[in-house]
């Protein structure tokens, strides 16, 4: 039996019926609780608990969202931003209202909860909270109308006997065009839905595509052994190594061999950790083709096809269509 | 005069050195005698453009001499003079004139009888000139000192190493060739024919009697631009039906109609002046809006629009648009930007139109959101009124050639009773319903009739009209929502639910909804709109917290009630224990908090008295040490709801009831005794806590 606790809410579940309702009895005498059967809201997500699978969603929330900013009857659009655009600090235009920007972008974090596919767009415009623009103000009005277009989309998890983890990592290189930073963006995967997942624009600059990529698998390396050892302590250890795929060759055969080379000798020694967990076998890098990367979500703005295709391959749905 | 340029004269530029015993100095010359009497200028003229030049003192030239045109004031052209130098080459003599110069103290000083000579490079003033004028030079001790004839010094000027005595002069240069501008500028720009008066008048002495021309003065332009004066009539004068429509979008609009129309779009035939009107949310929807127009006229004469007058609105400058009436041979007439004038028959209609719609709306005391109707009301009557332009005609008439009846016209917001048809009610129900007139309709032949209870419109021909009474806006809007309220199921009081629906009556059949004015059905309004606009109990959902002070509670029943409860809770759940308090340690205060807890229909469901401790009280360190509340991350939320989807386990929720706290402190908090129940005769003892308290720092651990 799991328990989940948060302050003065709790969620519980578990294999054994009469442990469950035994567990309720007790708690219910020790404090003053209240039964709220089946879960349906925890922490703003609501939870749809159905024969197949359960649905996570934030529908009210982002709908919320858009009526306080006065978006509710925009125009949707089909990507929450432009491929190819380059945000800087530098950008032109006037300043734009502080509050009504950082409000904004702390709205679009939370609702970030059950949207993977909005982590980029807002982890990119919440770099500019500092001196927002007019034309960042712009690029985050699309959020919201990209958002407006699919309020229903949800995660949905289904039922399987695969416990394994799975993890996506994945680069870009010089995304950020004031720093030339790389973005690394991973993804890990329990069955067919996906359930945790990072973008983050690298701490480093790095000198080639294949560092970049490197330093995006070293942090997806930590996030498994955290992930790992959470699910030993469910019980549910993992046999085997973790798989991470990665698009890059060269990376996967730099954390193979420990050699330097003329080009990576300048790599940082932390980073060479994966080096480690990848001899002792807690992690396998396998390599992915380009078109498979599901992480690409989290790195680059994407057109609108490859956009939906990776998004459902992460387990989104639209609640509409279903 | 001559002692004021004394008194001024030891500032003077052209000073070379100054004595102190000797102020009288002044300039080259003074103007005062080298100036005729009728032109003794001490004013300094605006329009003169100042140049330095150096003049050399010379007593072997027989005339002043320059060779700067620009320098001369006045030049008259003379011809046939020569001026021979040192080595018996000989120049030509241009012209002769007088130099103008300003003094330091801001008069003006003249030289006359300068003799113009284009060749030379230098300026020279000759001395035998300036001795015939009467006045005397001394040369002694390389300094040479020209004095006025009445004594006092002029200037003073000291030989230079090339043993030459040079001056330097501010020369002056009037930019007028006219005496006319001359006199234009002295009157500050006055126009010439008020200057032309002056003179054929006489109405002052001292105005030369000249001709003046009116001449092109570019600071009178600048100064005095004005706009050009608009044609009373136009050129383009037409002859038939849709010979050329003015069109023009009035708006924006506030507050909205109910269907969201912000604009309202014009037609006006310019033949017969009538007039044809759309209400718009927005305004790009004025190219749809004239396409339909265009069909739908066109097809009604079967003549075609001939042109278009419109502003430059980018609604009507549209590429779209543009290449539209290209296409179709539409002429399109425009205004020049900042002219609305020029599109001035619809911008007087759009007065019209608003002045009609005003008086409507306030005789009547309508709300403002019904203008939309209001507005298809007004071209409706101003088709059938007389108009300036149509000689004994009215816009429907010049149009169709009918003359119309108008014997059915009504008073906008008349209360009307429409009859109730036959099939729609049983033997015994009202044959009639009580409804709002607000219009007529294009399509059929009947009256526009506002529900204000369901909120529709609806079209009928058997009407009764009530002339003599209005219906109350502000009441109908009240009470449909009081209906609305009491049955419908959203979630009135929650503070998400912004939006309630007015309409939980389904639609009957016979209702007709206008086109243009949308029906009232799926209206929305925000709570804070109906907050706005009623003042109804429903107020006090909004408060959180009474500001109820406890000497009011304690003397009030409920409050007194709710406060006994609450003590009875915490000593039930063990909280706390009397005991005495410990030397060095130092109690908490504690304060009552009053609320009352609402239901959902926002009647006082239950008094409600909480204790709180003044946390901020607390030292840390001493009353607590950590602060933090026990919390999950979202990431293992989402793989506990994966690992239970895997599993197919059901996931239940819990919630503990937030009446008192359970954590058991682990430092020792005394607080005070609460008011209002003190231990009688241990009114010095203090409270030991064993549990938390709201208010303690502790509260989100327990």
């Amino acid at each position: 039996m799991f328990i989940d606790l948060y302050v003065d809410d709790l969620v519980f579940m578990g294999n054994d019926v009469e442990l469950t309702k035994k567990f309720k009895r007790t708690m219910e005498k020790e404090f003053e609780m209240t039964d709220l059967g089946h879960m349906r809201y925890f922490l703003g997500l609501k939870v749809k608990q159905l024969e197949t699978g359960i649905f996570v969603s934030q529908e009210r929330y982002a709908e919320d969202i858009l009526s306080k900013f006065k978006m509710a009857r925009c125009c949707p659009v089909s990507t929450p931003m432009e491929p190819d655009t380059k945000l800087s600090k530098f950008d032109g235009g006037d300043h734009v209202d502080a509050n009504k920007y950082r409000s904004l972008v702390g709205s679009l974090r939370y609702l970030k909860s059950t949207r993977p596919d909005l982590l980029l767009s807002v982890g990119i415009v919440s770099r500019y909270m500092e001196e927002s623009t007019y034309t960042h103000w712009r690029a985050l009005k699309r959020i919201l109308r990209y958002v407006r277009g699919t309020t229903s989309l949800r995660l949905y998890y289904t039922r399987s006997d695969d416990y394994r983890l799975v993890g996506y990592s994945d680069s870009d290189w010089c995304g950020d065009v004031d720093y030339r930073k790389s973005t690394s963006g991973y993804v890990f995967f329990m069955s067919n839905t996906a359930f945790t997942w990072l973008s983050k624009k690298q701490p480093i600059v790095t000198l080639s595509t294949c560092e970049a990529e490197y330093v995006a698998a070293s942090l997806s390396v930590c996030h498994a052994i955290w992930l790992r050892n959470l699910l030993s302590k469910l019980e549910m250890k993992q046999k085997g190594g973790t798989v991470i795929r990665v698009d890059n060759k060269s990376a996967i055969e730099l954390a193979k061999n420990p050699v330097n080379h003329g080009r990576s000798k300048h790599i940082d020694v932390k980073f060479h950790f994966i080096r480690e967990q990848v001899k002792e076998g807690n992690v396998e890098m396998v390599h992915v083709g380009s078109r498979d990367q599901i992480a690409d979500l989290f790195t680059k703005p994407l057109p609108t096809v490859l956009f939906n295709n990776y998004k459902n391959l992460i387990g989104m749905k639209d609640g509409r269509s279903i | 005069m001559a002692s004021s340029e004394a008194s001024s004269a030891h500032d003077m530029k052209n000073l070379v050195r100054e004595e102190t015993d000797e102020d009288e100095m002044l300039l080259t010359r003074s103007s005062d005698i080298e100036l005729g009497p009728n032109s003794s200028r001490n004013t300094e003229f605006g329009l003169r453009v100042q140049n330095n030049s150096i003049w050399y003192l010379d007593t072997g030239a027989s005339n002043h001499m320059c060779g700067d045109e620009n320098m001369f004031d006045e030049l008259s052209k003379i011809e046939a003079r020569h001026v021979s130098f040192g080595d018996a080459s000989k120049v030509m003599v241009k012209g002769r004139g007088t130099i103008c110069f300003s003094q330091k103290n801001g008069r003006i000083g003249t030289i006359r009888d300068v003799y113009y000579v284009p060749d030379l490079k230098t300026n020279i003033l000759s001395m035998g000139q300036l001795m015939e004028k009467g006045y005397s030079v001394i040369m002694k001790d390389r300094v040479l000192e020209l004095k006025h004839k009445l004594g006092h010094l002029i200037a003073r000027v000291e030989m230079k190493q090339n043993r030459m005595y040079k001056l330097e002069l501010r020369c002056l240069k009037l930019n007028v060739e006219d005496e006319a501008m001359k006199w234009h500028f002295r009157f500050g720009h006055l126009h010439f024919g008020g200057l032309t008066e002056l003179v054929q008048k006489e109405m002052v002495r001292g105005l030369p009697n000249i001709e003046f021309k009116k001449n092109f003065c570019e600071d009178c332009v600048l100064g005095k631009h004005q706009r050009a004066s608009l044609p009373k009539t136009t050129e383009y004068q037409v002859k038939e039906q849709l010979g050329l429509v003015h069109t023009d979008v009035c708006g924006l609009i506030t507050p909205v109609s109910f269907s969201g129309k912000r604009y309202f779009l014009t037609f006006i035939d310019d033949f017969s002046q009538k007039t044809w009107v759309y209400c718009l949310k927005e305004k790009f929807e004025v190219f749809g809006v004239f396409k339909k127009f265009k069909v739908m006229i066109e097809n009604e004469t079967c003549t075609k629009i001939k042109a278009v007058r419109s502003d430059r609105g980018g609604e009507y400058t549209s590429a779209e648009f543009m290449r539209y009436c290209e296409e179709l041979g539409i002429r399109r007439f425009l205004i020049a930007s900042y002219s609305p004038q020029q599109n001035g028959v619809a911008e007087r209609k759009n007065q019209t139109i608003l002045n009609m719609v005003r008086a409507m709306l306030k005789g009547k005391n309508m709300s403002k959101e019904f203008w939309a109707e209001a507005v298809q009301c007004a071209v409706y009557v101003q088709n059938r009124c007389p108009h300036a332009k149509l000689n004994g005609q009215i816009p429907h008439e010049a149009w169709s050639g009918k003359k119309p009846c108008v014997s059915h016209l009504n008073v906008f917001n008349n209360v009307a009773y429409a009859h109730v048809p036959a099939q729609q009610r049983t033997k015994l129900e009202d044959r009639s319903k009580k409804l709002v007139f607000i219009g007529y309709d294009e399509k059929t032949k009947g009256y526009k009739l506002f529900n204000p209870v369901t909120n529709k419109v609806l079209v009928s021909r058997d009407v009764v009209i009530d002339e003599e009474n209005e219906w109350n806006n502000s009441a109908v809007i009240v009470k449909s929502i009081a209906t609305t309220s009491g049955s419908s199921k959203t979630t009135f009081g929650s503070p998400t639910s912004e939006r309630i629906n007015l309409d939980n009556v389904p639609a009957r059949q016979q209702e007709v909804f206008d086109e243009e004015e949308e029906p009232l059905q799926t209206r929305t309004r925000s709570l804070q709109d109906i907050y706005n606009t009623t003042n109804e109990v429903h107020m006090c959902l909004l408060a959180e917290s009474e500001d109820v002070r406890f000497e009011e509670a304690v003397v009030d029943e409920k409050w007194k009630k709710a406060m006994d409860e609450e003590i009875a809770a915490i000593e039930r759940n063990n909280t706390w224990e009397l005991s005495d308090l410990p030397q060095g340690a130092r109690p908490i205060g504690v304060k009552w908090v009053f609320k009352k807890k609402m239901n959902a229909q926002g009647e006082i469901e239950r008094y409600k008295a909480q204790l709180v401790v003044k946390g901020y009280r607390q030292r840390e360190g001493v009353d607590y040490a950590e602060v933090f509340a026990p919390v999950t991350r979202m990431e293992t939320v989402r793989l506990l709801i994966s690992i239970a989807a895997q599993n197919k386990w059901p996931i239940f929720q819990m919630d503990v009831k937030s009446a008192f706290l359970n954590g058991v402190l682990k430092e020792e908090v005394y607080i005070e005794q609460p008011l209002g129940y003190m231990r009688r005769g241990e009114e010095k003892k203090v409270l030991w806590l064993k549990k938390a308290l709201y208010g303690l720092k502790q509260a989100p651990r327990a």
